[in-house]
């Protein structure tokens, strides 16, 4: 009975292979082939605004290798303008020989022009299309179409986004995990209607030498702070300070050199390795919230000491720490000045909150929205030199910063 | 037309037992040997005795047969059949003989049979000119006994004695095949051993009605009667302290004769991926090992289907840098990935077939040339990628770890089925050919044993061991729970 069952299942599934050939559904049913080979992987994307209103997108690989250690050549860069950004990558994909693949875009860069006229569209893409990846990194090129920047650093040596990779390891604005991809730009928007991004800045190489265009490349592309969006549009750019102050308090900030001036002029180099921020309501003595404490922790490595001051004395350690959280202190109360300036929270310090106090969650957004531009905001910054090879300084000597 | 099943003759040979009888049956065969012997001052009574040479030891016959009933006094009157049986003849179980078949079949065990007038006496005096026990070949092990079956099962149930010291062991024995009739001796512990076991297993030796029993497939087919999967379901082993193992453990035992290698039955998945070392080793390293073994199980099965998949039709689940890399190295390779991956597996398999038929020294040479310069050649002439001979030779080195052959072949049927599922629909029949594997596997059951019994069901408790991770031995104080063993206690 068993073996007539089965036979039985064969048969079926038999007149249904039968069924799907010649009835070519089965090509309907299969996924497409498409050999690795006969696809372009792009690799960086960029999106500027089109004559009337529409969408420039701009894409590019990486340096072409002809085959395996064989000699490389500039990136295929596909440009496209559209109505709409699918319209766009509709063309785009057009234009190339092979099948185009966004499926390995980890970065894509904004013109100040389409970020300051809102990117909703560009959002909508983003967050629908199946083949483009939430952990694309965001970037906004300040005073230039992004665009120019695919193409300006386009070489056989380089392109954009080995460029981004190489700013990514710098980790200024960035910290254990690169946090200004699409997921999280995407989430912070909803969330808190604001989202921080990182700004680039596009100029002309130096060394650029025309004769050798596909060795070098024509731009050069550093990182120049950080920026923020409100709603869909470009609120503002930050300045320097004020973009390490964000970092700092947003845990983002990982890597940064501080410089420290001693009395007696000795300059004291240390290396950030380590900050966490931590906030707390400060209440009255009803018990009642009427502000917030943030406390800063800071850990660095002395690296450098030029001057006569000792570094083996505890004393001048603890000069050097008190110097750090200063230089800290300052960079964060930029941020906190210009976030209440823009009367946008930013640094996200609501959504800190209410992560530390989850009960109180609907009291604090009620008193946030209230207060948010008048309330008491303290900073407590606290300093380690945890590599500073003297083993005989006592533990937790370290600089404790007053609240201010 | 429906063949109908017709049972062997019984007897073989119906006429009477007699001298006339037994020299007919082997008239035209020239080992048979026959003497006529007139022991001292008795001419008119003689005593005949019959062998087939080469069954017998030569030695034996003359010393304690010819020589003491040439040099005995035998009562003319007498009765010279019980005097042969209880003072002359130096022989260990001198048994009178009542058939013809008795006799006949006696003679091919290595009897000789004495006729005397009263009737005839069989007298085992066989040769033991066989191979003698050496190493075992394909599971050698650094520590642990070095010893291995031979082709004679008498000597594999001594090296199996020699270890089990225990009267509980059963050796029960069983002729197979109507022509050959090879012994098949079945092993069991009494007491450990679930005794449905040994009894369907006899069931089935029983009905075996072939003309021979000379290769290990040829039990296999009958003992598991389900033969569509390619997977091995009786674990064979040269190894004699596997066959005591498996016996400890409360399975089953067969020892052919003429097969140098035990069988454990029934078998389950995880007794395939046990390597003979890992009894030996230190318990961190034999887990170890076990755990690498599951791996390059699944990499064997998968990897090239995967490679498949990714190239053909997911691209985004390549990392980046790997993707570039693939892209450039099969740039101007003119086939498709799958037709690309399929030909070399092929390759790979003839590579392996002709380096196994061929002699040892020449099967290296062609290993070198098919692998390296061919393969090489291959590459630089963009014939086949670089990443694509990278995933195929890992997958055929991982299918190398597969401490049974068996298995390995499995996997290897497995692995083309796979690739062929990744190419036409790519990570889905790749998810759909495992999904059907692990069907398939779940499906097979034998003597009441589930073929994945060691991964289904509660789990090992911390008193039993584990199918992967082996604990150490004071730790273990339970036998495995899914075989059902009549005492499931090891120790104290």
């Amino acid at each position: 009975m068993r073996g007539k069952k089965k036979r039985g299942l064969l048969w079926v599934l038999c007149l249904a292979g039968l069924y799907l050939l010649l009835t070519h559904s089965l090509s309907d049913l299969t996924p497409k082939i498409q050999d690795i080979t006969q696809v372009s992987l792009m690799r960086s994307v960029a999106l500027d605004q089109g004559e009337e209103g529409g969408v420039r997108l701009t894409a590019s690989g990486d340096p072409r290798r002809e085959g395996t250690g064989g000699q490389t050549r500039p990136p295929l860069i596909l440009k496209a303008e559209a109505d709409s950004l699918l319209t766009a990558v509709m063309d785009l994909e057009r234009q190339s020989n092979g099948a185009v693949e966004f499926g390995h875009v980890k970065d894509c860069v904004i013109g100040q022009e389409q970020a300051e006229a809102g990117i909703q569209g560009l959002l909508d893409f983003l967050e629908r299309d199946f083949s483009m990846r939430l952990d694309t990194d965001l970037y906004l090129l300040r005073e230039e179409e992004g665009g120019a920047a695919v193409e300006d650093l386009a070489s056989a040596a380089s392109s954009l986004s080995l460029r981004l990779e190489a700013l990514r390891s710098d980790r200024v604005y960035g910290g254990r995990g690169w946090n200004y991809h699409v997921r999280s730009f995407l989430s912070q928007l909803a969330d808190n209607g604001t989202a921080l991004l990182p700004v680039l800045r596009l100029e002309e190489n130096p060394d650029y030498d025309p004769a050798k265009e596909d060795s070098q490349s024509k731009g050069k592309l550093s990182l120049d702070g950080l920026c923020f969006f409100r709603g869909d549009r470009l609120g503002g750019i930050l300045t320097r300070e004020e973009s390490l102050g964000a970092a700092l308090l947003t845990d983002q900030n990982q890597l940064d050199s501080l410089t420290v001036e001693l009395d007696g002029g000795t300059m004291a180099s240390v290396q950030l390795v380590w900050a966490k921020m931590e906030p707390r309501l400060l209440r009255n003595e009803a018990g009642e919230a009427e502000g917030l404490v943030l406390s800063l922790s800071m850990k660095g490595d002395l690296n450098e000491i030029r001057g006569w001051a000792d570094p083996w004395d505890p004393d001048v350690l603890r000069e050097i720490e008190a110097g750090c959280c200063r230089l800290l202190e300052e960079r964060c109360r930029a941020a906190l000045n210009r976030s209440r300036q823009e009367e946008t929270d930013f640094l996200h310090l609501k959504r800190s909150l209410i992560l530390r106090y989850p009960l109180m969650a609907s009291e604090l957004e009620q008193w946030w929205q209230q207060n948010f531009s008048r309330m008491e905001i303290r900073l407590e910054v606290r300093g380690e030199i945890q590599r500073s090879y003297n083993i005989d300084r006592p533990m937790g000597d370290e600089y404790r910063g007053q609240a201010s | 037309m429906i063949s109908r099943y017709h049972p062997p003759r019984q007897p073989r040979y119906p006429q009477p037992l007699s001298w006339e009888a037994v020299t007919a049956v082997y008239a035209d065969c020239a080992d048979f040997g026959r003497r006529k012997l007139c022991p001292a001052g008795e001419g008119e009574r003689a005593i005949r005795v019959c062998w087939l040479d080469g069954r017998v030891k030569a030695e034996r016959l003359n010393d304690y047969i010819f020589h003491p009933i040439l040099t005995a006094h035998f009562d003319p009157e007498g009765n010279w059949q019980r005097q042969l049986e209880e003072e002359i003849l130096w022989n260990q179980n001198p048994r009178p003989c009542g058939s013809t078949d008795q006799a006949v079949y006696g003679l091919i065990e290595g009897a000789c049979l004495i006729f005397t007038r009263e009737g005839v006496l069989e007298c085992m005096v066989p040769t033991e000119d066989r191979r003698g026990v050496e190493k075992p070949e394909n599971e050698s092990g650094i520590k642990g006994a070095k010893d291995s079956f031979t082709e004679s099962v008498r000597v594999n149930t001594s090296l199996i004695r020699s270890r089990l010291r225990t009267p509980e062991l059963i050796i029960r024995r069983h002729l197979v095949g109507r022509q050959t009739r090879t012994p098949v001796e079945m092993l069991w512990i009494r007491g450990l051993c679930d005794p449905a076991w040994p009894a369907r297993i006899a069931g089935r030796l029983e009905e075996i009605q072939e003309d021979a029993l000379l290769t290990t497939a040829e039990l296999e087919d009958y003992l598991i009667p389900t033969r569509s999967s390619p997977f091995p379901r009786l674990f064979f082993t040269q190894r004699p302290d596997r066959v005591c193992q498996g016996l400890l453990e409360g399975r089953v035992a067969l020892l052919i004769d003429g097969v140098p290698q035990g069988c454990i039955l029934p078998g389950e998945l995880s007794q395939f991926l046990q390597a003979p070392q890992d009894r030996s080793d230190h318990w961190l390293a034999a887990s170890s090992l076990t755990c690498l073994r599951y791996l390059c199980m699944v990499l064997t099965l998968l990897l090239p289907g995967l490679y498949v998949a990714m190239a053909q039709f997911h691209f985004e689940l390549i990392p980046t840098k790997l993707a570039l890399s693939i892209i450039a190295s099969k740039q101007d390779v003119p086939f498709p990935t799958a037709l690309e991956v399929l030909g070399l597996l092929l390759a790979f398999e003839v590579l392996q077939e002709a380096g196994l038929r061929l002699p040892n020294t020449i099967g290296q040479t062609v290993s070198i040339i098919g692998g390296l310069v061919v393969g090489q050649a291959a590459v630089e002439a963009k014939i086949v990628s670089p990443v694509v001979v990278i995933v195929v030779a890992a997958a055929g080195v991982s299918g190398f770890t597969m401490p049974n052959q068996d298995l390995s072949n499995a996997l290897r049927i497995w692995r083309f089925l796979l690739t062929l599922l990744s190419a036409g629909l790519g990570i889905y029949g790749l998810a759909l050919g495992s999904a059907g594997l692990i069907v398939h596997l779940a499906g097979l059951e034998d003597y009441g044993l589930a073929y994945l019994a060691s991964f289904t069901g509660p789990g090992p408790t911390p008193e039993e061991n584990h199918p992967v991770i082996r604990r150490p031995v004071p730790r273990v104080k339970y036998r495995p729970a899914f075989l059902n063993t009549a005492n499931r206690r090891k120790r104290r």
